[in-house]
Formats: structure tokens, C-alpha cells, sequence
């Protein structure tokens, strides 16, 4: 048994092997002839016309793209459509962490070519020069959503080929409410109301959690003027030097979560692991999420809606982030020329925007195929206008440094244990400090 | 087994071994790294003076294990902690020479109004497709066509050029068109290339049919060490400071790409003279430690209590309790922990649902501490079963008996007869059991991911061990600062080895008893 | 001291203590308490059931409810369907049995290599007298309380030098991802090993020597024979260990298909979309331990098989 089983072990290397000599090597000048064999069967890659030979030991894949278990498929489809017209091979691989592998891989040059993110990692990409520049023609950029081109710039470059965008807005139950409300007000009343009747169990359910969560507060501060984060430069970029975490109008803001949470209508006992069972079963007739949400919600019978946030007394519109998804090309890419083809040749294509719409059900960021999708799922369209006033959400590596502090302050101030205007200004300080260490 | 039989396994296994070395020595030969070679003689010289003689017995059965350790444990410590000098970090990963090219080479903008062009990759005929001087067939929009190399951009004679509906050229006389692999072979050349167009712009490939006219808009100066960016008015001159470019003129503006550098002992003066650093530190460790003893100390009562009870040989059924009872180990930890989490959840969750409390368990620094010891009790305690039920047989059936059969006096018997022996098998056990616990960052990070945290600092939570805050320090936090990581947990082994040796020295009254 | 089959401590007071339990036992045998014993100890048995396997519970509800949400407010699971199951075997993103299949063989074939690395080790530090002995047990056990997850990057280069040498030990490999395991090998399994070694009595290799009988030979013959039920143990551990860890195997296995388990399985909850994936997780997770649980069946005879029985007859 105990020999059985190594066998295994070595037989698994040698696939390993094959597969993984794909990332690594580096075009040889001998390597133009050699069309690699042994990993295809497992990949379902074609077979390519410029193959003369098949060696197996020197496997070696002209593209590499990383990207998560459910794009896989789509990507791969068009992958290998871009495989067959160029007389090359693609290798899509399945990563669960893509950002932290991305950095680790590419440090001992071990990376894919290209990979498939969220926008927000781009401040961190370009401070670690893992990302190269991407040259979009004027004529395709100008093809896009403008929110999600701004999206893949960082200092005035750009960085990338947007596929996607996504939003948070308010989730409704149409049994219960047949008309989504426009203010909060009207939406704390009619939850109210609904939990007086024994309708329903809470007015809202929304990821609040016992350590915050920026993302999801944001909106409350953003529906007050100069309430934000960080303040916008006059070239779009967001300004690490001006924070407005503390502004009067994020104040503001933080008066209102801590109403809310005054009321239990916020709390920080609901996070990512029960606000979609809160709707889901019924127990409430709100949820403030995202596109994830809606397959759990669909499955389970629920008759759900998709509006905009509502508005705040006193302020305007709750303006959520704006996460825009995109493929990045790696500065350290091996195969650099195939990789620059297919984000700027390939990604642009309606079709694929199509496919990864398929996958994701996200909003696509080219504006022919929103058009194609929004006409028929309503979905989309509801999730796209719930984004139209928002904001792409910093890319700046200075972010990184106002999710921890800015989260446990909503946190703190939700659960009463902290007046907003004191806790907001904590915050800041704490945020100014650590972007000065950073 | 005769005697020659052995002998003759032995040295086909050594001879195994050695060919094993050589075939690693000739691969690593192959790759040029010659001090690897010489490691890998040294290890066959070492394997045959071990195993191919009489002396040295305790090596023989020490060598493989060390050898593994070595590599694969002491030396990703040593690597660790020769990080802990440097600044090794987020926006730090990178040497000084290559945020130069990198900064200068994304400072190149599209040069306004210029056209982009189609594009194929060509070299000279005759010329190797894989070493050759790479010319760029470049078609403007109004279909006029040039030729593109290093030294700039000339007229392509229509005669005899065939062109794709887009107007990328396929054929031309006197170049030959590369494939796409053959194109891409050549990426480095290809990024390299640069059609020079005056002004210090150029023409540069997008991808395999696509070019445009860019200029970097920073440039470097060797002599002063100076980056300068024209693209503002004035220009901003960046000069080095900390491992960063920053700008002259405004401290706050610098380029947000750094290099690695040595900052020698910096990192470990910074833990021991910021103030809230070490008001923090000493905090999480005093918890650290609590959680550790309690850790050990309730799993392994519960694991030998429950150990105990099935440990008599009348117990009916015993295989079905015992298979159950180690489910809580036999789950993946992540989700078990996921599950207490949402147990421990003060609206939703069963423990206040059934005890009806309303205890803001993951809220309140104690909440989350008791949260934690409860769920590691559940997820240790099959594991101390394990080892003492294993344990339990290393004592003799009649002693075990005895304890069993004498009621009046069973939790003395427990206590001076079963548990003397059992620390004998177990002791070690537990002072590595104490080693896992004081680092068990799994648990806290899927529990609490060290919160809650006090409301001025985010920086240190409340159920917070030295790990869970040297992993927020060093990936996840406000700016991951990796090497400053290196030096905490330089700083917690250091605090843990002086702590285990006094234990160690218990051990040697144990070790001595046989 | 004449303790041929009993691994007693030195301490006189101990031994007395020992003979006059024993003794006891003899004279008064407790017949009309047995049965109320045998119960009670069903009764806490039962306490200790419902200890461990409550929070399981939701993991099988989620794991066969429909909609797979953890529900956390009630025990009752609501619902039963396999479509998680179903939803599990079937999607070619997430291939569970290639993982299952890996995490075995890595986890058996790691367990395996440790146990023997580890009980060379153990009858070293146990039964040889060599300078150094104790500085290494405190050396090993020193290691072992390194941080490991700042190590985890220093590995991860370790290894992505190695693959461009050998490319078959490199990340992504199964041998690379065990031999980095391996490196814990010598670790606290050593000393729970040394501390059972030590339990034996030293008068059986002792005459065995007197005999002619090379070390090797009464490492293999009798050693290794008389310590099988510590040898089973830190098989189950070390297997248990390797089998659930997530951590290095997931910076280590980029490619779907070679990864485990623990690296799949814990995928599944990163992201947003993580809780759509809870039901096939929980469904997952169930699984994957019945494994251990057979394991732990299959070698139930030698865990609880006496050592004692063995040396004596």
C-alpha cells in the first residue's frame, strides 16, 4: 500500500510538472518549434495549427491568465477562441486568492501574464510593480462606462481592460413591499410597520459586523456633501492628503448609523454570514447588498426587488462605491505581446463582456453589451441606475490604510458605544497616522 | 533476515541515496548555482560517512529528519528573521534600479493627437526569426505605410505589400512577417523597441497588430540621483528618501514605488520604544499566554476525563462514542469556527438563543476571549482523547483496573496514580501543545480576526495573539510592513524559547524516571 | 528496579501506592457497583456526545438544506434535499474528488513518511546516549514555536528556486508540498514519541544486545513493534493535521487540480460570493471527515491494543 501510493505521488508530480512548467520557463530561443502536448487534455486547449512537434518536457503554454473558479469558464471559452486564431496556446488556471498569489508568484517569477481582478487592487499593483501599463486607443476606452475607465487609472495610466461593474443597492421584498421607498425614513417606517404586523422579524438587514465594514457605511457619509473618505482631485484621483472621514458632512453621516443603530434597525450582530439568510427567509423586508446576494435570494423563492439607495433626511442620495472588475496585464509577464493582445484586443469584444455577464450576472462595463443585457434583465438594469450617482471606490494604496480604522469607527458608532463626531475623529487621526507610516 | 541480506539492503539503499545526490548535484550544475553543488557533495559525503560506517548511531537515525528540518524549517526561520533588517514590505518589494525603469516606464502617455497604427512584426529576410533585428510594418488610419526600427521611421514602398481589410501589412518584400508565437518569443525585444519619432517620443507595439506614439514624461538623472517629471509645471524633482522617490519640493508627493533596503536593528527599536506598541505588546502577550495554559490545560482534563470514561474495557458501545466524539477534529477547523462564530452571535446565534442571555460574546473584550477558550476546547479536545486514550494503554491493565474497580478512593487513584503516568507519556505533548496554541492564528483569525478593537487603535484587538497581530502587521493591515513583522515575531520566539526552557527542565525529572 | 512490564516511576512512595491499589483491588472486588457505574457513565458519555456534535448539526443542516444557508438560531435542520451534494460533484471549477484524492495521498503519503522519520528520531533521543541530546529535543521543540506563518513567504521562495532546478519538487507539486510538511516532521510528534519510547522497558533491547542483535535490528524488530499503538496515534495526528491544514498548501497548490481539500474547501468561503457556496461547503465539509473517522475505526484496535501484552507474552 505504502508503494501504491507513492507511485501516485510520483505520477501526480509528473502532471504537476507538466502543468506547472507553463508559468514558469521562459521562452527559449528553441522553444518557437515545440508545441506543448502533455497538458492540453487536461486544459482543453486545441490543438495549434503552428504544432509540429510535441515534446513533453518542455510544455510550453504562450499565455497564462489567472482568474476565480466561477469566471474560469467564460474566460477560458474566449481563450481559447484567441488560441486558435493566433496559432497559440492558452492556459487558463483557477486561483482562490488571486491578489496575495499574484504578489507572491510574480516576486520568485513564478506569475501568470494576466490576471482578473478588482480595480481596488491597483494602488498595490503599481506600488509593487507587478502591473504594466495598458494602451487602449481612444476609440475603444471611449466604448466604455466612463466610471469603470476611470476605474483602471492610477496617476493619469491606465492599467487595465474593465469587464465589469458592480454596486451596492437596497434589496427589497415584493410580497411585502410593493413599492420601494426613496427615503430612509420611508423605508425605517415601512419596516416598522411590517415588524408591528408580524410580517417580518427586522426592519433591515445589512453587513454591519462586530469590526465594520467600510464598504457597506460608506454610502451613509457620501449622501451628505464633502462626506467621504478622501477627497477627489481635479485629475479624478483620489487625494491620500484630504481626508474626509471626520468632515461635517461625514459627521452627519455618522449621526444617522448611529440613529439607526439606536433603533436596532443597524446592527453589528448582522455580517457577511446571516444578512442573506435575513432576507432570504423573510425575517427582513430590506437588505442593503450587492449582485452576490441575488442568486441565494432567487433560489430561495424570494420575490425580490432591486432600487437605489434611498436618501437621508437632510442630505441627498446614499452614493454607494462603485468596484469596478478588470483584467490586468503583469509587468513581468512572460509572454507580455500575447498578453497585451488579448486584454486590449480581446476583453473589449462584446461577446466576452457577454459571457462574463453570464457568469457573474455583474452589469458589463462596455456599453454596447449593457445595452444588449439591460434590455432584458431587469436585474441589471436595477443594479446599473442603484450605481449611477456612485463613485469607483479609491485604488489608491493610501485605502488600504482606511479599511481597518474606518470600519471599527461605523462599528463603534452603530453599536452606541461611541459618539460619531468623537469616533470619527479618532479615526481620522488614527488613518493620517498610519497613511504617514505607510 | 540473515545478516547479508540487511548488508545487502543497506548499501543498495545507500547507493540509492548517493545516486539521488548525484542526479541533484548534476541538475543544479546544469543551473549554475556551483555553492548548491557543493552542498550537494558535502550531504553525499555525509550520507556515506553516516550510513556507510560503523560509528555515528544516533545520526543514522537522526540524518533524514534533520536534513528536512533544516531545510524546510530552520532555514525559512533564519530567512525570516534576516528580513526583520530590512524594510521588505508592501510598495518595498523591489530593488532601487527597478522602480526606476518601472516609474519611467509608466510615465508614458499617448502623445496627444498622434495617430495609432496597425501593426505587424517583421525582420529583414534572411534574418533568424528568433535573434534577428525586429523591424515594426506600421499602417497609419490613412493607410500610408512605414517602416519602423531603431533607427527611426521610413516610407514602405507599396509595391508588392499586401494588407488585411483593418490594414495590417501580411506581406511584404524583403521582411518576413513573424507569427504570432514568434512574436511573442520576442516580448523582451519587443518592449524594448521603441520607434524613435523625435521630441524623445516613440512608436511602441500594443499587443500583436496595434502601435502607438508615446513619450515617458519622467526622466533620470544617474549622476545627481534625481527623478524628474515634466509632465507638472514646473517639473517635480524626486529625490530618494526612506526607500521612496519624494518629490523636493512637497514632502507628501513621492512616487508610490519603493525598493527594499536594510534599515538594520530600526525594526526592533520601533517595538521597543513606541509607546503604544509596547503598552499593546504587553497586553496581547499577557493574553497570549492565558490563552495558551487554559488552552491546554481545559482540552487536555476534558480529552483524559472523556478518555477515562470510556477506557473501561465493560463499556458497551465504546467505538461508536469514541468515533463520534473525535467528529469535531475529523471537520476542517474553518468551518467548525465559522459555525461557533455564528453560535456566539448575540441576536442570532444559540448559545443566547438557548441559555436565553444576551451576552455580546464577539463584542466585549471578555466575550471574545471566553468565545475563544470555548471553542478551542471543542476543537482540542478529541485530540487530547486521541493521545491519552493511546497513552492510557502505556499504563498496566492492573493499575488502569484498580483506579476502575476502586470507587471510594478513584479520583485520588486519578490523581497520584493515572496522571503521573500519563504526564510521563503526554508531558511533552503538552509543552508542544502549548507551542501550537500560543500561535494559533487560525482560530482567532476565522473567531475574531482579533477584534473587538479598542476604539483609538486599530491596530491591536482585544483577543489579539503576538501572531494574529504579526500577520496583520506584515499582509493585511494599514500598510503591510513585512520586515517589521520579521522582527515581532523575532521578538515573540525569543520571549517564547525563555519561557519553554525552565519547562524544559521539568522535563528531564520526567525522562529520568525510567 | 525490577519493572520488567511496567513502566513505573522511580518514586518508591508511587510504587507503594501502585502495589497497595492493586492490592485492594484484589481483596474487595466492587461487584455490586458495576452496573451503576457502567450506566453512569453512559449517562456522561452522552453529555459528551451532545457536547461535540451539536455545532455539527448545522453543518449537516446547511449540507442538505436546499437554500444552504447556516442558520445558527435553531438546531432543527429545516428541509432535506441532496442538491448541494449534487452541486458539488458537478462543477468542473471546483473538481472535489480530484481534491479528495489529493489530500489523501498527501496527507497518507506525508503522514507516513512522518511517523517513520519521527520514530528514528524518538528511538535516537530515547534509547541512544550521544552529546547533544538534550540541546536537540530543546532545539526541536524551540522550533516548532517560531511563528509559522511569517515562514510560510521564506518557504514559498525555498521552493520556487527548487522547481527551477528540479522542477519536480517545486510549488505546485504534490512531493514539493510534502517534503515542505516534512520539514515539521521532527517536531512535537518526536517527543510524544520519545515520551512512549521511553516507556519501554530498556531490558529487552538491553538482552537483546547481549544476544548480538544490531541496533538496527532491535529498532526494527522490537522497538518498532512494541511502540505500534504511539505509532498509530501520531499516524492519526499528523494525517489529521496535513489533512485540514490550508494555510501553506494554498500558497503552495495554485492549480485547481492539485489542490486539497483544505485549499479548496477554504476557497470557498473567500469573496463575495462565499455564501452562495455555504451549502456545497457544508456538504463538502461533511465529506471530508468521514476519512478520519474511518481512520480512526480502522486503527481503534491498535490505538486501544495493550502494549504491555505484547513485551510480557
Amino acid at each position: 500500500m505504502h508503494k501504491r501510493a507513492f507511485g501516485g505521488v510520483a505520477v501526480m508530480g509528473v502532471a504537476a510538472l507538466a502543468l506547472s512548467a507553463c508559468g514558469g520557463s521562459t521562452p527559449t530561443p528553441s522553444s518557437t518549434q515545440p508545441a506543448p502536448a502533455a497538458s492540453e487534455t487536461t486544459t482543453g486547449v486545441p490543438e495549434t495549427p503552428t504544432g509540429t512537434a510535441a515534446p513533453v518536457r518542455d510544455a510550453n503554454v504562450d499565455l497564462v491568465i489567472w482568474t476565480d473558479a466561477d469566471r474560469s469558464k467564460a474566460v477560458q471559452k474566449y481563450a481559447d477562441e484567441f488560441a486558435a486564431e493566433n496559432g497559440v496556446t492558452v492556459k487558463v488556471q483557477i486561483s482562490t486568492d488571486t491578489r496575495a498569489q499574484f504578489k507572491d508568484a510574480t516576486k520568485v517569477g513564478k506569475g501568470p501574464d494576466v490576471i482578473v481582478g478588482a480595480h481596488d487592487w491597483l494602488g498595490e499593483l503599481v506600488q509593487n510593480s507587478t502591473v504594466a501599463p495598458i494602451n487602449l486607443s481612444a476609440d475603444v476606452a471611449s466604448q466604455f462606462l466612463p466610471n469603470a475607465i476611470a476605474a483602471t487609472k492610477f496617476n493619469g495610466q491606465s492599467y487595465g481592460v474593465p469587464y465589469a461593474v458592480e454596486n451596492i443597492g437596497l434589496m427589497y421584498n415584493k410580497d411585502l413591499v410593493p413599492n420601494p421607498p426613496k427615503t430612509m425614513d420611508e423605508l425605517v417606517a415601512t419596516g416598522e410597520q411590517l415588524v408591528k404586523e408580524g410580517k417580518a422579524k427586522q426592519v433591515l438587514s445589512q453587513f454591519v459586523s462586530k469590526t465594520g465594514n467600510a464598504y457597506f457605511a460608506y454610502p451613509y457619509l457620501s449622501a451628505f456633501p464633502d462626506g467621504g473618505i478622501f477627497a477627489v482631485k481635479d485629475n479624478g484621483d483620489y487625494d491620500p492628503n484630504k481626508l474626509l472621514v471626520n468632515s461635517p458632512g461625514s459627521i452627519k453621516g455618522g449621526e444617522v448609523l448611529a440613529a439607526l443603530g439606536k433603533k436596532k434597525i443597524l446592527s453589528t450582530n448582522v455580517d457577511d454570514t446571516n444578512q442573506d439568510a435575513l432576507f432570504d427567509t423573510k425575517a427582513a423586508p430590506f437588505m442593503i447588498s450587492g449582485p452576490w446576494s441575488v442568486a441565494k435570494a432567487k433560489e430561495a423563492g424570494v420575490n425580490y426587488g432591486i432600487a437605489p439607495l434611498p436618501s437621508l433626511a437632510g442630505g441627498g442620495a446614499m452614493k454607494p462605491f462603485l468596484g469596478v472588475q478588470m483584467f490586468y496585464v503583469s509587468s513581468k509577464a512572460k509572454n507580455a505581446t500575447l498578453a497585451q493582445e488579448f486584454v486590449t484586443n480581446y476583453i473589449p469584444r462584446k461577446e466576452v463582456q457577454l459571457a462574463l455577464f453570464e457568469v457573474g450576472k455583474r452589469p458589463p462595463a462596455l456599453k454596447a453589451a449593457y445595452d444588449e443585457v439591460a434590455a432584458s434583465d431587469p436585474d441589471v438594469k436595477a443594479w446599473y441606475e442603484a450605481g449611477a450617482d456612485g463613485l469607483p471606490m479609491p485604488n489608491i494604496p493610501a485605502m488600504n490604510s482606511v479599511w481597518g480604522p474606518f470600519g471599527q469607527a461605523t462599528a463603534d458608532i452603530i453599536s452606541g458605544k461611541s459618539d460619531p463626531k468623537t469616533r470619527l475623529d479618532a479615526a481620522a487621526k488614527e488613518i493620517a497616522a498610519n497613511i504617514a507610516k505607510g | 533476515m540473515t545478516k547479508l541480506t540487511a548488508l545487502v539492503i543497506k548499501w543498495v539503499l545507500i547507493a540509492l541515496a548517493l545516486a539521488g545526490v548525484l542526479w541533484v548535484a548534476t541538475q543544479l550544475a546544469i543551473a549554475g548555482y556551483t555553492m548548491a553543488v557543493i552542498v550537494a557533495g558535502m550531504l553525499g559525503i555525509g550520507i556515506l560517512a553516516v550510513y556507510g560506517t560503523r560509528r555515528n548511531v544516533p545520526l543514522k537515525y537522526l540524518l533524514p529528519g534533520m536534513l528536512l528540518l533544516v531545510a524546510f524549517q530552520l532555514w525559512p526561520i533564519i530567512f525570516t528573521a534576516s528580513l526583520s533588517l530590512t524594510n521588505y514590505g508592501d510598495g518595498h518589494l523591489i530593488s532601487k534600479e527597478e522602480t526606476v525603469t518601472d516609474i519611467i516606464a509608466q510615465s508614458v502617455r499617448e502623445v496627444p493627437d498622434s495617430p495609432r497604427y496597425r501593426m505587424s512584426v517583421a525582420t529583414k529576410e534572411g534574418a533568424s526569426a528568433t535573434t534577428g533585428d525586429l523591424v515594426l510594418l506600421l499602417t497609419k488610419p490613412d493607410d500610408t505605410m512605414f517602416v519602423g526600427d531603431t533607427g527611426g521611421l521610413e516610407p514602405l514602398p507599396a509595391d508588392g505589400v499586401e494588407k488585411t481589410t483593418t490594414g495590417k501589412i501580411t506581406k511584404a518584400p524583403g521582411y518576413t512577417i513573424l507569427t504570432a508565437r514568434e512574436v511573442n518569443a520576442r516580448s523582451k525585444d519587443l518592449s524594448a523597441l521603441a520607434v524613435p519619432t523625435g521630441d524623445g517620443g516613440g512608436i511602441k507595439p500594443v499587443g500583436l497588430s496595434e502601435a502607438f506614439e508615446g513619450k515617458p514624461s519622467v526622466t533620470y538623472d544617474a549622476s545627481a540621483d534625481r527623478l524628474t517629471d515634466s509632465s507638472t509645471t514646473p517639473p517635480t524633482v524626486f529625490e530618494p528618501k526612506n526607500a521612496r522617490w519624494v518629490s523636493t519640493a512637497d514632502p507628501s508627493v513621492a512616487f508610490p514605488q519603493g525598493w527594499q533596503e536594510n534599515v538594520g536593528f530600526a525594526n526592533f527599536t520601533r517595538i521597543f520604544t513606541d509607546e503604544t506598541l509596547r503598552a499593546g505588546f504587553v497586553k496581547i502577550f499577557i493574553w497570549n499566554v492565558v490563552f495558551a495554559v487554559v488552552s491546554v490545560l481545559s482540552t487536555f482534563l476534558l480529552g483524559m476525563l472523556i478518555a477515562l470514561l470510556f477506557n473501561d474495557p465493560r463499556l458497551k458501545g465504546k467505538a461508536i462514542y469514541r468515533s463520534l466524539l473525535i467528529l469535531p477534529y475529523a471537520l476542517p477547523g474553518f468551518i467548525t469556527a465559522l459555525v461557533w462564530r455564528g453560535m456566539f452571535n448575540q441576536d442570532y446565534g444559540l448559545i443566547n438563543g438557548a441559555l436565553g442571555l444576551n451576552v455580546d460574546w464577539l463584542g466585549s473584550p471578555w466575550g471574545a476571549k471566553a468565545a475563544i477558550l470555548i471553542t478551542n476546547l471543542w476543537l482540542g479536545f478529541p485530540y487530547m482523547f486521541i493521545v491519552c486514550t493511546g497513552a492510557l494503554q502505556s499504563i498496566p491493565r492492573d493499575v488502569r483496573e484498580a483506579a476502575i474497580i476502586d470507587g471510594a478512593n478513584a479520583f485520588r487513584t486519578l490523581r497520584s496514580i493515572i496522571m503521573p503516568l500519563l504526564l510521563v507519556a503526554v508531558g511533552p505533548l503538552l509543552i508542544a501543545s502549548f507551542a501550537f496554541n500560543f500561535n494559533n492564528f487560525g482560530l482567532i483569525y476565522l473567531l475574531t480576526k482579533g477584534g473587538p478593537f479598542d476604539g483609538n487603535d486599530t491596530s491591536i484587538g482585544s483577543s489579539d495573539l503576538l501572531i494574529t497581530y504579526a500577520y496583520r502587521l506584515a499582509f493585511s493591515g494599514s500598510a503591510p510592513n513585512y520586515g517589521f513583522a520579521a522582527a515581532v515575531s523575532v521578538v515573540i520566539f525569543i520571549i517564547v524559547a525563555l519561557m519553554t526552557i525552565p519547562a524544559f527542565r521539568q522535563t528531564k525529572a520526567l525522562e529520568e524516571v525510567n | 528496579m525490577s519493572t520488567v512490564n511496567a513502566p513505573v516511576p522511580a518514586d518508591p512512595r508511587l510504587e507503594t501506592r501502585v502495589d497497595a491499589a492493586v492490592g485492594r483491588h484484589t481483596e474487595t472486588p466492587d461487584r455490586g457497583g458495576l452496573g451503576k457505574r457502567v450506566w453512569w457513565r453512559h449517562l456522561l458519555g452522552i453529555l459528551a456526545l451532545v457536547w461535540a456534535l451539536f455545532p455539527i448539526v448545522f453543518i449537516y443542516s446547511a449540507a442538505t438544506n436546499p437554500s444552504g444557508t447556516l442558520n445558527t438560531a435553531s438546531l432543527l435542520p429545516s428541509g432535506f434535499s441532496l442538491s448541494n451534494f449534487d452541486k458539488l460533484f458537478s462543477d468542473p471549477a471546483r473538481p472535489y474528488w480530484s481534491w479528495y484524492r489529493n489530500s489523501m495521498i498527501i496527507s497518507g503519503v506525508g503522514a507516513l513518511a512522518a511517523v517513520f522519520i519521527g520514530a528514528c528520531a524518538a528511538f535516537a533521543f530515547s534509547r541512544l546516549r550521544f552529546t547533544g541530546r538534550r540541546p536537540g529535543m530543546l532545539a526541536l521543540l524551540l522550533l516548532q514555536m517560531f511563528p509559522a506563518m511569517l515562514a510560510l513567504v521564506a518557504l514559498y521562495v525555498t521552493f520556487a528556486k527548487i522547481g527551477d532546478v528540479l522542477p519536480a519538487f517545486g510549488l505546485n507539486t504534490s512531493i514539493g508540498l510534502i517534503l515542505a510538511y516534512l520539514g515539521g516532521a521532527m517536531g512535537s510528534n518526536v517527543w510524544l514519541l520519545k515520551g512512549y519510547f521511553d516507556t519501554v522497558p530498556k531490558e529487552l533491547d538491553e538482552a537483546a544486545t547481549v544476544d548480538g542483535a544490531s541496533h538496527a535490528r532491535i529498532f526494527f524488530t522490537i522497538t518498532l513493534r512494541l511502540v505500534m499503538p504511539i505509532l498509530v496515534t501520531v499516524f492519526m495526528l499528523v494525517f489529521v493535521g496535513l489533512y485540514g491544514e490550508f494555510m501553506l498548501a494554498s500558497i503552495f497548490l495554485t492549480d485547481v487540480e492539485n489542490q486539497t481539500l483544505g485549499v479548496g474547501l477554504y476557497g470557498m468561503t473567500l469573496g463575495n460570493d462565499a455564501n452562495q457556496f455555504f451549502g456545497q461547503f457544508a456538504a463538502g465539509a461533511l465529506l471530508a471527515s468521514i476519512p478520519v473517522v474511518a481512520l480512526y475505526l480502522a486503527f481503534q484496535k491498535q490505538l486501544v491494543g495493550g502494549l504491555t501484552q505484547g513485551s510480557v507474552k
